[in-house]
């Protein structure tokens, strides 16, 4: 169960049952139509310091006029009346409602697990044992990257060993590796460009490859656009 | 001795109150003041049709000659709210045909309308006149002709943004060769064509009609001819603006255009080029409401027009007319009041957005009467809100959709808190509010804390905590409807504001943390509330701690209502019965 005290200290109410054991979750409804199935998104109650630790995530993904990637994907968002969405013409928006159109007509049940355990496969080029890493113990890009880091970089030292790990810079291009994700769709993107909370809903598997390997990736920004054309 | 005012005096007086709030409080004065104005109340507004019995109204308004309803909740225009969730017409159409066979005026927003209701409507209400449905459904064009050849009388006949099964464009065609009282047509939202010469009858015989929205089916080359037949419109919704037109005809039309002495508004103009702006020149110092939200044109043709339009007091338009055009609109419109810019889908894909911000910041500058906003835009900053408020005090509805869900101020990377902060604080007369980008518990405290006149609100993906929903249910005084989407908190707010929700309208959630436990506890407690669940899945089975999809919470006369759909429960007000469908196919 989730760090459950802190949204129900506040005010207790008598009227509440004893064992308020509510396993609750933000969901955002991702995808077209709105019986899907919904991810587990981590709210900022879970973490003590919010609003710096949240600024710090948005400052550290180029997320200054970065395009909303998703924002079309999300049901009755933005919220525009359908009559209007039918003569804007825009692919990216029209596409997403046809899609939430389809999803109402077909009413498919609806898998309702909230997303269970938030874990997730990380495998790093040329080490042959993968690891896993709870996305929502990290916070921001920063502290999942602190995380990989002390998984796969320091391992290799003993302890007492007084040698200075390189810092790995995985967010920032610098060093010999990049972070990349598999997302829901399977496409394969690199790690930071969207907020973290969207990140968290959509990432499914992280690889951590070497640079010149990651050059066949397209860059960030092109990428986005990619994804947004189909 | 009886000192009480006589009846027929007591009427006299209330002929002269028109608002139904004043009327509200005279009838709560005494029993027969109570009788009295009931008696005489001609024009009835219920905006939740499931807060009361159709049987209840028409009993208690006999003499009712306007009826105004609303079903689905607002959400529904985002499709949040499934097909088949209710808000069906037809219970009070049945019951006025009964009790109020004088009603002459219909307006439904978010109903459901069949074929059938609109029969009823024909056949029922000998001195029937006005028809306005707007965002309904579930009607055809059959329906319409119905409609058309039955009403004598019928002045007003609109169709705003509705679904229309659109079997042909002849149901205008029904309208008789007697029929000659149209003031309004709206026939905008429909997708097939009329015939030219059916709407050029209906023209010349409708001297007083004022207001006319053409579809977009009607040619450009089509609406010469109907200009000159209608010179007096005071609106007029274009039909395309797009044909190809030769020399002639476009000097014809401009012809046409000026001879418009009385238009006050206009409105379509789907697909417009650039070329046809220079048309509606003429036109543009008499507007006071111009909508370019279908206008796909640049920023540089926008301009063009606005410049002219030195009265305007309501712009939509798209986003395309980006900061430098809302510079424009800020130097040229002073009378403005209210401004909508809506997304043109160009922002999303690309990274070098030309609106911004400070396209707004320079409206509110310079137009002194604005009070009303919505505006998409892909970003925005704490400082710009701060601006805004300061220069416009007067606000009184501020809808802000940044459209990536948990943006921050783009400059600071801080939430949008201050900004909103800066709104609430100062726009004392606040009554409605939209908030969007990324927001702490803290926006919400500022809002619970300032927002006192504050009526509507709508939230979407913000907040930490349960917080967020208690400072708004415990500090909003006005707090009237309330809409929240993908927000993460519920029960414990919930419930101890519950008292709350009685003075309240409705709320509705979706996509929270209100657990079904929740929802039972909450029903219980609170009789006179329908607290509906909206939700795929058994309810019975189960556990209290599994999260809903939707809620929809309301306060209502008339009980559970009887007409849900296998996905909506509602939570029955005896434990022992627990939770039921009572749906009745």
């Amino acid at each position: 169960m989730r760090g459950g005290g802190s949204e129900f200290e506040t005010g207790k109410s008598n009227l509440l049952p004893a064992e308020s054991e509510l396993e609750l979750g933000l969901g955002l409804s991702i995808g077209g139509g709105a019986w899907r199935e919904r991810g587990r998104i981590l709210t900022a109650k879970d973490f003590p310091s919010v609003g710096s630790k949240r600024a710090a995530d948005s400052s550290s993904n180029q997320g200054q006029g970065a395009s909303p990637p998703r924002s079309s994907q999300i049901v009755g968002w933005p919220p525009i009346g359908s009559h209007r969405m039918n003569k804007v013409n825009n692919q990216a928006m029209k596409a997403a409602k046809e899609e939430e159109e389809e999803g109402k007509k077909k009413n498919e049940p609806k898998d309702v697990s909230v997303q269970g355990l938030g874990y997730v496969k990380v495998n790093m080029d040329g080490v042959g044992i993968g690891r896993k890493v709870e996305m929502r113990a990290h916070s921001s890009y920063e502290n999942l990257a602190q995380k990989l880091e002390e998984m796969f970089f320091r391992m290799t030292g003993t302890t007492t060993s007084r040698k200075k790990v390189k810092p790995l810079r995985l967010l920032d291009g610098s060093s010999e590796f990049v972070l990349t994700y598999e997302d829901k769709e399977g496409d394969w993107m690199l790690v930071g460009d969207v907020p973290w909370r969207m990140f968290i809903a959509s990432v499914k598997r992280l690889r951590i490859m070497g640079t010149s390997e990651a050059n066949g990736l397209a860059p960030r920004h092109q990428d986005q656009k990619e994804r947004q054309r189909q | 001795m009886d000192l009480r005012l006589p009846s027929k005096v007591l009427e006299h007086i209330l002929s002269f109150v028109d608002s139904n709030e004043d009327r509200n409080s005279v009838s709560l004065v005494c029993k027969s003041w109570f009788e009295t104005e009931r008696r005489t109340r001609k024009r009835v507004i219920v905006r939740n049709c499931y807060a009361v019995t159709p049987a209840a109204v028409a009993r208690r308004f006999p003499e009712m000659k306007s009826l105004t309803l609303k079903g689905k909740p607002h959400f529904a225009d985002y499709n949040l709210v499934p097909d088949g969730w209710g808000g069906y017409v037809w219970p009070w159409i049945e019951a006025m045909a009964a009790k109020c066979p004088s009603l002459e005026e219909l307006r439904l927003k978010r109903m459901v309308v069949t074929d059938e209701c609109l029969e009823k409507i024909a056949a029922s209400f000998k001195d029937f006149k006005v028809l306005v449905l707007t965002s309904c459904e579930g009607f055809s064009t059959d329906g319409l002709a119905a409609i058309a050849v039955a009403c004598r009388n019928l002045r007003e006949l609109e169709l705003r943004e509705c679904i229309v099964e659109d079997i042909g464009g002849d149901w205008l065609s029904y309208f008789p060769e007697t029929l000659t009282s149209l003031v309004s047509l709206d026939f905008s939202c429909l997708d097939s064509e009329v015939k030219l010469s059916d709407l050029e009858r209906l023209l010349s015989r409708s001297p007083n009609l004022k207001s006319l929205k053409l579809n977009r089916a009607v040619s450009l080359d089509a609406l010469g001819s109907l200009l000159r037949l209608a010179p007096q419109l005071v609106e007029l919704g274009t039909g395309s603006f797009s044909d190809k037109l030769d020399q002639e005809a476009v000097a014809k039309l401009s012809q046409a255009f000026s001879e418009l002495k009385e238009l006050k508004s206009l409105s379509g103009l789907w697909d417009v080029l650039p070329e046809y702006i220079p048309l509606l020149y003429s036109v543009c110092p008499g507007l006071t409401s111009l909508n370019l939200s279908y206008a796909t044109v640049q920023m540089s043709d926008l301009v063009e027009l606005i410049t002219r339009c030195s009265n305007l007091q309501k712009l939509w338009v798209m986003d395309l007319i980006e900061d430098k055009g809302l510079e424009v609109v800020a130097s040229s419109c002073k009378e403005l009041r209210e401004l909508r810019v809506f997304p043109s889908g160009a922002g999303l894909d690309e990274t070098n957005v030309a609106m911004t911000e400070q396209g707004l910041v320079y409206v509110s500058e310079a137009c002194p009467n604005l009070e009303s906003v919505l505006y998409f835009c892909v970003q925005f900053t704490n400082t710009a809100m701060v601006t805004i408020a300061r220069n416009r005090p007067n606000l009184k509805c501020f809808r802000l959709c940044v459209m990536e869900p948990f943006a921050p101020d783009h400059k600071t990377q801080k939430p949008l808190d201050e900004g909103f902060k800066a709104i609430v604080e100062r726009c004392k007369d606040l009554q409605r509010l939209s908030v969007s980008g990324l927001l702490t518990d803290k926006a919400f405290e500022y809002i619970g804390t300032h927002g006192k006149k504050l009526r509507m609100l709508s939230i979407a993906f913000a907040g930490d905590s349960d917080l967020m929903l208690h400072h708004l249910l415990s500090g909003c005084e006005s707090l009237n409807k309330l809409e929240i989407r993908d927000c993460p908190f519920g029960d414990t707010a919930l419930l101890e504001n519950a008292a709350k929700l009685k003075t309240m309208r409705s709320l509705w959630m979706s996509s929270c943390c209100v657990s079904f436990g929740a929802c039972k506890l909450l029903s219980q407690k609170m009789p006179k509330l329908n607290v509906e669940v909206i939700d795929e899945h058994p309810l019975e089975t189960r556990p209290d701690s599994s999260p809903v999809e939707r809620i929809y919470i309301y306060r209502t006369l008339a009980g559970p209502r009887l007409d849900m759909p296998e996905f909506v429960w509602t939570i029955h007000k005896n434990p022992e019965i627990g939770v039921s469908h009572l749906a009745i196919k």
